[in-house]
């Protein structure tokens, strides 16, 4: 069962604002009972929602546009049934909130006012969830630190962890003089009857198809956007000859080159912050960068060729001849002129962006913020910031996020962004009709801790990210500077967020790191048998 | 006390003052009074005696700095130690109760400083569950500290006296004092009163132009950027933490290369101060009990060897043993975990040194170490920790006398490196994948696991340090105290 990651934005009444967000900090009152009632921990909401890991509901504000409700949900399975379940949140004796939070909402001038109406009437007793469905978000991209866990396998893993754990004691006379895999033998011996599953095959957790259909996505990806680079060249080899083209070429290439030499460079006063540089990784890794060229080359080679044949009814050993010529022309106009031209465009335009310097937070909602972070080891985070506008950046923005999904998705399968592995569900939208960037993360640790991760692992990826948001730190070539930058990266971070009003975690004692280790022990005691040197590796986790 | 430890001044008297003046005073005169009594000086040289001088958030509003200069100071430093979403991070206080790592009834002094008020017509801020008591008041206030730091206690405990005597009349009162020490043993090491070598790793500030003949690079192993200690320098997230800015009027702060900007942070920093109760025969004991648990083979020096994670000798633990040492004269601290002891077979992963500086421990992958050592080092913090109360003659017997720490801690940035390293390191059940564990040294007790072939060992620790009081202070340049003493 796949972890879905979906999110439902809805425009506030701002006259509702305030009687919107008392209705969802309601939610998580009167439930103190020991450690339930600590933001996160509501088990009593987690039994209405058999299959959810992590649900939240926030209320962002802005100067610039009215209030947005954000409901975001992450579940295991298809999404009809839990929003079957999640329009009963809490709505035993305590009126129905969910019903009056919409009452707070918009009606919505698309195609589901109509519904809107019929769920919003006085006394209206019509399911919410169909209402839930029809505004519900794909996200543009998502993250999950735990890939191909269902939520019952985290917890019954967990338990097992515990129980292992218990078993063993202190250690001592139960291990003396045995090896590793002796002890894994004793401890499956115990357990067995109590976790029967021990006995079956542990299940993979991500299925052979979805892997294989996970490149695939990222290769027809890659694919679509660096064939329309080649075109300029293609079309231009179809119009001039060798040596003409030649001269062109050269005549482009040395000033772009040249233009690109100085304007690389980060602006004065800014240090470089890392040694990864776009163009030196480019470099670094110069046998995947030809290995994805020869790939283009091959795969593009065909679908030139019929186009030839079928636009100049040529013989197929001319197309096939003509169409490889274009294509290394093609090529040749990519590395040479498209991509610096890009990154010069680009470039130009990190130079007179306007960073803001210094952020202010609303001290009320920064308060309400760090009321609610650091109960559990999980805390929660929603941030949405407004896009820049030029073309390149909103190019990143849209196609940038959605290549990066698709990377994470085909590369990182041990949830490591960087060296940080910390997000449970994190994920990417884009609300006010593309004009706004949604951030949401469940993630491990404090929200001060998870930035520095941020910024000292991983800020490559968070400027590629973020870069072209208003306000972001200054940036160098799309990945350099900007998160680098800590403090500015850290304020501008906070000003963009908004107070979670309602968080709930389906495994609040849990890391990233917990659950994987958990699952470690449980596929060890799933075997039979461990040669010595595995069994040592699983032992090594307890 | 940036610059220098002052192991050449071993004792030294710790006072803690409240301000206590009427409102016709002056907020710079105490200052002065203490500058001719106890002048502040540089400490790049070995002189016979030395001060260091922090002054709280409240101290500073008393002494007249004004809203708009205070509130460029650090949150941290404005809200206190004991605002309550801080004390539930540095596991002190949660949901109203004290953590079994404070002394019974709650800490004795902080600077009980008034957090910044926050306007909130809303309401929502009191719909927190079980947030009935969100402010702590502590019976002593301290509105700042002043350690003379001097080579023997006579000096100490006269110098103290005087300078007592010098700011009483400027309606400055001494509310609490410590006599502290290092102590140093026959082998030049300083340590704590359960016995072990403290302050042994310390990082090693770096910056090509600030120091002069800094080398080409970082300490590649305790290397950190010289603005994580020091305000007004490149820090470890590449920025140079400024301000607070003050207005001109006084040419005591003015940078030689910017005229116009008045930065009273420069080359000043962020002290924190921690009193730490030790209960040294309770230590024992549980060590004693765990060892007799585990069995002949064990001591109890073996169980709290384990607990820190060093020998008692100071030196490294390794699967193969006790480290040799490359110098000497003192135990190495350019190891690393990743190549040496990446399971924990020899230091625990979650040993109170480990979890106090990981260093590449936290690596997963070899990929991983260099970048993991690298943002290891942007949470390090410089300690100038020193004891007080008599060492104790039988370790297994209480006699009663009241002994400990005055942890004192300077970084320039309080969040990212003491919140960071007592909340994420210390006190996370998830340090390094453990489970359900916390620093066994400083935690509230619980577990240790300890690598073993075939499987670890847990030890079950509990907790005999306990928190009898702490503040964040600013550690004022000597320009800035110029400047402050003008007020």
């Amino acid at each position: 069962m796949r972890l879905s990651t979906r999110s439902i934005a809805l425009e506030v009444r701002p006259t509702h604002k305030e009687k919107l967000v008392k209705i969802l900090v309601d939610l998580r009152g009167g439930r103190s009972r020991g450690r339930e009632g600590d933001p996160g921990h509501y088990p009593e909401v987690l039994e209405k929602l058999p299959t959810c890991h992590f649900l939240s509901l926030c209320v962002f504000e802005s100067a610039d546009y009215d209030p947005v409700l954000v409901i975001e949900a992450n579940f295991d399975g298809p999404s009809g049934p839990f929003w079957a379940h999640l329009q009963h949140l809490l709505d035993e004796g305590k009126g129905e909130p969910l019903r009056e939070a919409l009452r707070c909402c918009k009606r919505p001038r698309s195609k589901t006012g109509e519904l809107y109406d019929q769920i919003t009437e006085q006394k209206s007793r019509r399911d919410l969830a169909p209402y839930f469905e029809a505004h519900v978000m794909r996200p543009r991209a998502f993250f999950h630190g735990n890939r191909g866990m269902t939520r019952e396998r985290i917890l019954a893993e967990a338990k097992l962890a515990d129980a292992t754990q218990a078993f063993l004691g202190d250690g001592g006379k139960l291990v003396e003089g045995k090896s590793a895999e002796e002890v894994r033998a004793i401890v499956r011996a115990g357990l067995i009857a109590d976790f029967p599953w021990l006995a079956e095959r542990s299940k993979p957790r991500i299925p052979f198809t979805e892997n294989v259909l996970d490149w695939l996505k990222l290769g027809a990806a890659l694919f679509v956007v660096l064939h329309l680079c080649l075109l300029p060249g293609a079309v231009l080899a179809g119009l001039i000859g060798n040596g003409k083209h030649a001269i062109l070429l050269a005549l482009v290439a040395i000033p772009t080159w040249a233009l690109f030499g100085k304007y690389r460079k980060p602006l004065e006063g800014m240090a470089p912050t890392s040694s990864k540089s776009l163009v030196s990784q480019m470099f670094a890794k110069w046998y995947v960068v030809l290995g994805v060229l020869g790939a283009l080359f091959l795969l593009s080679w065909p679908i030139v060729a019929l186009g030839n044949v079928l636009a100049w009814d040529v013989s197929w050993p001319r197309a096939w001849e003509g169409a490889a010529r274009q294509i290394l022309w093609g090529i040749a106009w990519l590395m040479l002129v498209i991509l610096p031209a890009l990154l010069i465009w680009i470039r130009y335009l990190e130079r007179h962006d306007s960073s803001q310097e210094a952020p202010q937070t609303d001290p009320v909602l920064l308060r309400q913020m760090v009321e609610m972070e650091d109960w559990i080891p999980q805390n929660h985070m929603a941030s949405v910031v407004s896009l820049r506008p030029q073309l390149p950046r909103r190019l990143i923005a849209y196609a940038g996020t959605l290549l990066i999904h698709l990377a994470l998705r085909a590369a990182v399968r041990d949830g490591y962004l960087g060296s940080m592995r910390t997000i449970h569900c994190a994920h990417w939208a884009f609300i006010n009709n593309g004009s706004r960037m949604l951030f949401l993360s469940n993630f491990d640790l404090s929200w001060e801790a998870y930035f520095d991760d941020f910024i000292e692992k991983a800020h490559e990826g968070v400027t590629a990210i973020w870069g072209g948001s208003v306000g972001f730190p200054p940036t160098t070539m799309i990945i350099e500077d900007g998160a680098a930058h800590g403090q500015a990266f850290k304020n501008w971070a906070r000003h963009s967020m908004s107070p979670t009003r309602f968080w709930v975690s389906a495994y609040p004692d849990l890391t990233v790191d917990q659950i994987e280790r958990n699952n470690r022990i449980a596929v060890g005691l799933c075997s039979a048998r461990l040669s010595e040197k595995a069994a040592s590796a699983w032992a090594a986790d307890l | 006390m940036i610059v220098s430890g002052y192991n050449h001044l071993p004792v030294s008297q710790t006072l803690f003052l409240r301000f206590d003046w009427d409102h016709s005073a002056r907020g710079g005169e105490w200052l002065k009074t203490l500058q001719e009594e106890a002048p502040v000086t540089p400490a790049d040289g070995k002189q016979d005696s030395s001060v260091g001088l922090g002054i709280a958030a409240s101290g500073l509003m008393k002494m007249g700095v004004d809203e708009s200069i205070m509130a460029g100071f650090s949150a941290p430093f404005l809200e206190g130690m004991f605002q309550v979403d801080r004390m539930r991070r540095l596991n002190d206080q949660i949901a109203g109760e004290w953590s079994p790592c404070v002394i019974a009834g709650g800490p004795l002094w902080s600077a009980n400083t008034s957090a910044p008020v926050v306007q909130d017509p809303s309401g929502l801020l009191s719909e927190l569950p079980r947030r009935e008591d969100t402010s702590v008041h502590t019976p002593q206030s301290v509105d700042a500290i002043v350690i003379l730091f001097c080579k023997d206690e006579e000096e100490a405990t006269n110098w103290g006296g005087r300078v007592e005597k010098a700011v009483l009349t400027k309606g400055v009162k001494v509310v609490r004092s410590k006599l502290t020490n290092l102590e140093f043993d026959e082998n030049g090491m300083v340590r704590e009163h359960f016995g072990f070598g403290d302050g042994l790793s310390q990082p090693i500030p770096w910056d090509s132009e600030a120091i002069e003949n800094a080398g080409p690079a970082p300490d590649p192993v305790n290397g950190i950027a010289l603005g994580d200690v020091l305000l007004g320098h490149v820090n470890g997230h590449h920025e140079t933490s400024l301000g607070p800015f003050v207005t001109k009027g006084s040419r005591l702060l003015e940078d030689p290369d910017d005229p116009d900007k008045l930065d009273l942070g420069r080359n000043g920093s962020y002290l924190v101060v921690r009193e730490l109760r030790q209960d040294v025969a309770g230590f024992w004991n549980s060590a004693k009990q765990v060892a007799e648990k585990l069995g002949e083979d064990f001591s109890s020096e073996w169980v709290a060897e384990r607990v820190i994670g060093r020998a008692m000798s100071g030196d490294v633990l390794t699967p193969e043993g006790i480290r040799s040492r490359k110098d000497p004269l003192a135990p190495d601290n350019d190891f690393t975990f990743w190549d040496d002891d990446r399971k924990g077979l020899g230091c625990p992963l979650g040993s109170h040194m480990r979890r106090g500086n990981p260093r590449d421990g936290l690596a997963t992958k070899p990929s991983q170490k260099k970048s993991l050592l690298a943002s290891s080092n942007r949470h390090r913090i410089l300690r100038r920790g020193r004891k007080f109360g008599p060492r104790i003659k039988d370790r297994m017997v209480d006699d009663g006398e009241e002994r400990g720490l005055v942890f004192l801690i300077v970084n320039a940035d309080i969040e990212r490196q003491y919140e960071f390293v007592q909340q994420i390191w210390m006190m996370s059940p998830s340090f390094g994948t453990l489970f359900d564990e916390t620093d066994p040294l400083l935690g509230p007790g619980s577990c240790l696991t300890v690598g073993a072939v075939p499987v670890r060992r847990r030890l079950h620790m509990a907790n005999h340090v306990k928190l009898a009081g702490g503040e964040y202070f600013f550690l004022p340049s000597l320009p800035a105290i110029n400047w402050l003493s003008e007020l």
